[in-house]
């Protein structure tokens, strides 16, 4: 059985190459492939080379082995799985997350999608204060310093 | 739709180039939404008439790409207005505004249907709506390739075609959205499209630098990921579901706007859909006259796990939608045990009145001939108190009571006279049900010896009352009107002189036929009452495997398998109140007064809250202890007792 190899093309321009197992965790790509031909590059115009590295990077780390038939090395216990998966996100700075979150939104990749929301709640969101979120996130602050003390009060048992 | 572009590409005789082109672009257009209908009007061929070889338009940028070639941009617009001019007679006048190549907002579209509406933006529901708004927003980042171009008209063009759809799409999604939600958006859309019309403007005066910076900040407000902007607003409620309550309502602080979006009704509901735990709210009873709350952690009975609920149970309580709402003589509080927000709202009588409390746990009910209810309006989302009070005052032989039918609006805190009438006099004890928008009352006629009962429904919205069918069954005094899993059911405990024939029976209606049916007999043979106390029980809650928990009156949980058809005694020591989910519902601020000092005597000092957190739960089960040994010391005397005359 041959490998079938299928050509991305990012927004930039750049041509990635990988394999069809690889591809197809995004369930966006099949049916850029049941509607173009299929030999051609799927032109994806939402995301930049870079982008498109990292997601390729997590698809193939990601890749499960269809049946035993000795390609053992790909897949990786869970637990490996998960703290490759920490490291990765780990290394990213913010806006390359954000960009990998659109990204796996477009390209409908369920567990990339999920594991950079978690990455953004819990590092950007959770156990920091209101002035961090506001920071990290990029957010005017409208109330004045009244109305905030006002809403805080309002929600103070979040701030116990 | 390729198909249909390539056979009547071949009837004009179309360069295979440009053809080839043109197909990836569509179907790669069409991908990007994939769920959308918006693939049509893009590949809609305009045949328009001109004077040499007419070139099959079906993508902008595939004629874009052949001009390139040849003619610069500005040029090319001349040449276009050019042949436009020179038409002569026969074939249909040109569209207004067309540009070879380009899509027009007047241009027919949506080739399925019917001629008349082709011109027409067709409405979509706000889901697919908010799918061609993006699509829209897309294809107007992408007219940055004519500005580099300086295809001045084209950017014009493409921007209206573009902008009429996102108005329009935009309105929709924005009309479907609930009201507190609609000002911020609108708000946003309006900056949105000035800088839209800048670009716009920009491209008619034909300045590049403009056109640049309108151009970028048009982009930017579409496509800024950090900020909770129209376009995006499903990826940041993604991410806040991923958050932990506390989080979410510390968000609730960062701006007005945010404010907004996770307090609207909408995220709220979607919220509390998305929870799978389901946990069982009790009362754990202390009177220090602290403010109710929440206490940490949770305790498991069995497989069920138990929130606790710090507050006075000899205070009648009533439950909706995860709130909890406490009558005081002169207070109503309502309180979200989730986010420990609470409102405390005149009970707007008169402060004479002479309405008392009884005695008696959850179990009694209501101040003496007050009927009361809490509910919420399903269709615009509040929460409402409701009070029917029956009187009959001074006058002996006065046949019909004076009724007062009042209802509290727990957002603003006002009582306004109800519309609707009840049509009899309720039992003044009887204890409400909340269930799909209506309040529930049984009243069990006590004059009748058989004990007729009725089921007197209120609905919140349009305030009006009616009587709903009973099942042909007779009642006791105990008989409970129960939600069971959003069915109006009645819990009737029948317990006669021999032991074997105790049993639960729970009816339950469907909602739209208004049919009774047995829909549990549960017998209590096996439980270990004493035959002289009175025993009656109530459902508290149904869990995911769908058993019973299910309360008596001497606070004792127990649960209920069907399918095994047991029953168990969970705990000798909870008082049940209601399934616990957590929810965000907010209260307002604005109405509510101050809940009075608790009272500062050595006696009243509470034991849960005044010590250090955690360790409540271990006090629980040292009361059980206690309950223990008095049970011992009580068997001690009695058989003392029995063995003394000896």
């Amino acid at each position: 059985m041959s490998k079938k190899n299928i050509v991305l093309k990012s927004s930039n321009g750049i041509i990635f190459e990988v394999e069809e197992a690889v591809a197809l965790q995004s369930e966006t790509i099949p049916y850029m492939i049941e509607d173009d031909c299929a030999n051609d590059t799927i032109p994806l115009a939402n995301v930049t080379g870079d982008i498109l590295a990292l997601v390729i990077e997590y698809c193939k780390k990601h890749v499960v082995v269809a049946d035993g038939d000795g390609g053992g090395s790909s897949s990786s216990s869970q637990e490996d799985l998960k703290n490759w998966d920490a490291q990765f996100m780990n290394d990213l700075d913010q806006s390359k997350i954000f960009n990998l979150l659109l990204a796996a939104d477009f390209l409908n990749i369920k567990t990339l999608f999920d594991l950079t929301c978690q990455f953004v709640a819990d590092t950007m969101i959770k156990g920091k204060s209101v002035e961090e979120v506001r920071r990290t996130l990029n957010i005017e602050k409208d109330y004045t310093s009244e109305e905030e003390a006002k809403a805080r009060q309002e929600n103070e048992w979040a701030f116990k | 739709m390729a198909q249909a572009v390539t056979s009547m590409a071949g009837l004009r005789g179309a360069s295979q180039a440009v053809l080839e082109g043109s197909l990836q672009i569509n179907s790669s257009n069409r991908l990007n939404i994939s769920r959308v209908t918006v693939g049509s009007q893009r590949t809609g061929l305009v045949i328009r008439a001109q004077q040499n070889e007419s070139v099959p338009e079906s993508s902008r940028r595939s004629v874009i790409g052949l001009v390139a070639a040849g003619l610069a941009g500005g040029s090319f617009v001349k040449s276009a207005f050019a042949e436009a001019l020179s038409i002569k007679v026969g074939p249909p006048p040109p569209l207004s505004g067309g540009l070879p190549g380009t899509d027009n907002s007047d241009q027919a579209r949506d080739f399925s249907l019917a001629l008349k509406n082709r011109f027409y933006l067709q409405p979509l529901p706000p889901t697919e709506a908010a799918a061609r708004a993006k699509e829209s927003a897309k294809e107007i980042i992408n007219v940055k390739s004519l500005i580099d171009k300086k295809a001045w008209p084209y950017v014009q063009n493409d921007l209206r075609l573009r902008a009429s759809y996102l108005r329009y799409d935009l309105n929709t999604v924005i009309s479907a959205k609930p009201k507190e939600e609609k000002q911020s958006l609108k708000e946003l859309t309006g900056k949105l499209f000035q800088t839209i019309d800048n670009l716009d403007y920009a491209a008619r005066s034909k300045s590049s630098s403009d056109a640049e910076k309108y151009y970028s900040e048009t982009v930017s407000k579409e496509k800024n990921p950090n900020s909770t902007e129209i376009l995006l607003p499903d990826l940041v409620e993604e991410i806040i579901f991923r958050l932990p309550l506390n989080s979410i309502l510390k968000c609730r602080s960062l701006s007005k706007e945010w404010k907004s979006i996770l307090e609207s009704r909408r995220f709220v509901e979607k919220h509390k859909s998305l929870q799978k735990n389901r946990k069982i709210l009790a009362a754990f009873h202390c009177d220090c006259g602290k403010r109710p709350r929440l206490l940490p952690g949770s305790q498991f009975e069995g497989d069920e796990e138990i929130v606790y609920l710090h507050c006075d149970v000899t205070r009648p309580s009533m439950t909706c939608d995860g709130l909890v709402c406490f009558l005081e003589q002169d207070w109503i509080i309502v309180l979200n045990p989730s986010t420990g927000q609470l409102r405390r709202l005149s009970s707007g009588l008169n402060p004479n009145h002479e309405c008392t409390f009884g005695f008696g746990l959850w179990s009694s009910f209501f101040p003496d001939k007050w009927v009361m209810g809490f509910g919420r309006d399903k269709v615009i989302g509040r929460f409402k108190v409701v009070r029917m009070c029956f009187s009959y005052r001074g006058d002996i032989g006065q046949k019909d009571p004076v009724v007062e039918c009042r209802v509290l609006d727990v957002q603003t805190g006002e009582w306004r006279k109800l519309r609707g009438r009840p049509p009899y006099v309720v039992n003044a004890s009887s204890k409400s049900v909340y269930l799909n928008g209506s309040i529930y009352w049984l009243h069990i006629n006590r004059a009748h010896v058989d004990k007729r009962f009725k089921i007197l429904a209120l609905d919140l919205h349009s305030q009006e009352f009616h009587n709903v069918s009973i099942p042909a069954i007779w009642v006791t005094w105990d008989t409970q009107i129960v939600n069971l899993e959003d069915r109006l059911a009645i819990a009737r405990t029948k317990i006669g002189p021999r032991r074997s024939t105790w049993r639960l029976e729970i009816w339950s209606m469907d909602t739209r036929q208004e049919q009774w049916s047995n829909t549990y007999s549960i017998s209590l043979a096996s439980l270990s009452f004493k035959s002289w106390e009175r025993n009656w029980f109530t459902l508290v809650a149904v869990s995911k495997q769908g058993n019973l928990v299910l309360n008596d009156n001497h606070k004792r949980l127990f649960k209920y398998y069907p399918v095994t058809n047991k029953i168990i005694c969970l705990s000798e020591d909870t008082c049940g109140i209601t399934t616990y989910f957590e929810t965000l519902v907010p209260l307002p601020i604005k109405p509510s007064h101050p809940l009075p000092d608790p009272v500062k005597s050595d006696s009243k000092i509470c034991r849960l809250l005044s010590k250090e957190p955690g360790s409540w739960i271990l006090k629980v089960l040292q009361r059980n202890d206690f309950r223990i040994l008095e049970i011992l010391f009580a068997t001690l005397v009695v058989a003392g007792y029995i063995v003394s005359p000896l």
